[in-house]
């Protein structure tokens, strides 16, 4: 399969809008995090908890390193600092590393430096940003995960009981113990094991996941650390002298953060994926109508552009969208677009019965016309996961003698080959318009006329 | 025709007609935008409808019985449809209509007879 997800890999057929999870991919990460002030923000009384257990936490390694456990301290937020089993964050093999010594004790030694640290701990773990250098996005969420991670267990196993999906025993290598402050090593639970890493995988709520966290370096640094001071018109502030600055003025950071929770009603989770607007679809049709076929001016690359923005909003929510990636067969770079097959549509489920795909394969071609290679190319594909299903998306309807060939490819080895034109994804932006039905439906319709063709 | 095929008669009639002028103008907005299922499944009872009281001889296009919901059919290919089922019914409705002595149009009935609550415009050829 491409790119596939732990929930495609069992055959079962869940679409990401119906989950309240995050599906996670086998072999790599999702490019998104966990904020803590989404918890801290939830209406749940439980998120809320869940908050305040994070920062407790976090506070208890900071008791630890003040009453002289130092090195107990550091060994424990080494091992908070990577959540492996998590899968979210920018690795491309769901392998993270957790932080060296080094930086822990840079992180623990804020309770020694600060005296409203030392007094009252930490309010929200979001504010290492803003303090520590080489801590970003990516280690806030897993200290957040790592600090909840028992939580998350029995909410993995919670939804694979609902979804059936298998499970099986596994160590995990810590959980945190909220009684002893400590992680439990070792851990045996019956978890989901991701067949690629052979390691337990456990999900986390969609509520929780932004891009980037509500309170992050970036927006302090751009708009709330003031650069037009006259005392230093030609300096530029670095990094690292803000982070300095912040640790020696902790009221500053305060202050933002209190600025961020008067504005929290703004902060909201972010999708998985994000429909373009009905207007930039017809953006999109407009520029694709004008669009020369061929590979002047660098125009297929801009038609993969377009196809691959459009469909993937157009099929979302009944197929989601995997991948669109480039191959080559005999030479020739091939540009392909991939849905999940979730089966959430009768038209996909008979896709699925009929002809075994749970993948939907779409080739691009920015030609005038279809040619007998092209077919080829597509029918040497159609194996595996894809089944015997494949449609190309191309700029003319098919001549003739290519429409016989792609009959005589169904009538001898039952695989169908669909068109989608120009004309088809002008209906599918038109209906996408009026919402009188799914752009999928277009797809139905050209595999009706497809069926045809076909002899009876 | 008995009276009850009249009433069906008149009943379909008035339905098809409105259908077509609702179609005629969503044919004038977007052509080409493709029904929904609900109108789909509505505009369909109205022609089964159609189907019935026309007979199989006087159906107005030869194999078509139905809309195919597969085939995403257009706000322009319903008012088509819709236009040639009105010339139908049009055709049967002449051939059950005579004019009496003053120049007034009925509804003949099977026993040969008309009376008053059954009169009707005039053909609108001949």
């Amino acid at each position: 399969m491409i790119r596939p997800r732990i929930t495609d890999f069992h055959g079962i057929p869940a679409l990401q809008r119906d989950v309240t999870f995050a599906i996670p991919f086998l072999d790599e990460d999702l490019p998104l995090y966990v904020d803590p002030f989404l918890l801290w923000k939830s209406p749940s009384q439980q998120d809320n908890a869940l908050h305040v257990a994070i920062v407790d936490a976090f506070n208890a390694l900071g008791r630890k390193w003040l009453v002289g456990s130092k090195n107990d301290a550091v060994d424990e937020l080494v091992e908070a600092s990577e959540c492996s089993e998590i899968g979210l964050g920018q690795s491309k093999s769901r392998v993270g590393k957790a932080i060296g010594r080094k930086e822990a004790e840079n992180i623990l030694k804020l309770f020694e430096q600060i005296p409203q640290i030392t007094d009252h701990g930490f309010k929200r773990i979001e504010v290492l940003q803003l303090l520590v250098p080489g801590i970003g996005k990516d280690r806030i969420s897993d200290f957040a995960c790592s600090f909840v991670k028992s939580f998350l267990i029995d909410y993995t196993i919670d939804q694979c009981i609902r979804l059936g999906l298998p499970r099986e025993e596994v160590v995990v290598e810590s959980i945190w113990n909220s009684k002893t402050h400590q992680f439990d090593r070792k851990q045996k639970v019956q978890l989901p094991v991701s067949p690629v890493t052979n390691q337990a995988v456990i999900f986390t709520p969609k509520r929780w996941l932004r891009f980037i966290p509500w309170i992050n370096f970036e927006n302090y640094f751009s708009q709330h650390v003031p650069q037009d001071d006259e005392a230093r018109p030609a300096e530029k502030l670095s990094h690292v002298e803000v982070l300095d600055f912040n640790r020696h003025h902790y009221d500053s950071v305060e202050r933002y953060v209190e600025r961020r929770v008067l504005t929290a009603s703004d902060c909201l989770n972010d999708p998985l994926f994000a429909q373009i607007p009905v207007s930039s679809a017809k953006a999109k049709l407009n520029e694709l109508k004008k669009l020369a076929t061929g590979i002047s001016d660098k125009a297929d690359k801009r038609y993969e552009e377009l196809i691959v923005s459009m469909l993937s909003s157009f099929f979302y929510p009944d197929c989601d969208f995997a991948k669109s990636q480039a191959r080559t067969d005999s030479g020739v770079c091939i540009r392909d677009l991939i849905f999940y097959n979730n089966r959430s549509h009768p038209f996909l489920r008979d896709v699925f019965d009929l002809y075994e795909s749970r993948q939907l394969v779409f080739e691009m071609k920015n030609v005038a016309k279809i040619e007998r290679e092209h077919i080829n190319q597509l029918n040497r594909y159609l194996s595996d996961s894809f089944g015997r299903f494949g449609v190309f998306v191309t700029r003319n309807p098919l001549p003739i003698p290519m429409t016989k060939n792609i009959v005589d490819l169904w009538s001898a080895q039952r695989k169908a080959i669909i068109t989608i034109t120009d004309q088809d994804i002008e209906q599918m932006v038109d209906v996408f318009e009026s919402k009188q039905r799914a752009p999928l439906d277009v797809l139905k319709k050209k595999y009706f006329e497809f069926t045809q063709k076909l002899p009876k | 025709m008995n009276r009850h095929q009249i009433q069906t008669f008149q009943r379909t009639l008035a339905q098809l007609q409105s259908f077509h002028s609702e179609f005629e103008g969503l044919t004038k907005k977007a052509a080409n935008s493709p029904l929904n299922a609900f109108k789909l499944r509505i505009v369909n009872q109205a022609i089964a409808d159609a189907n019935d009281v026309l007979g199989k001889d006087l159906l107005p296009i030869r194999g078509f019985a139905q809309f195919d919901d597969s085939e995403l059919p257009s706000n322009s290919d319903v008012s088509m449809v819709l236009a040639q089922y009105l010339e139908a019914m049009e055709v049967l409705r002449v051939k059950n209509i005579a004019r009496d002595g003053i120049g007034r149009w009925h509804w003949v009935t099977d026993d040969g007879g008309y009376d008053e609550n059954l009169q009707t415009a005039q053909p609108r050829r001949n």
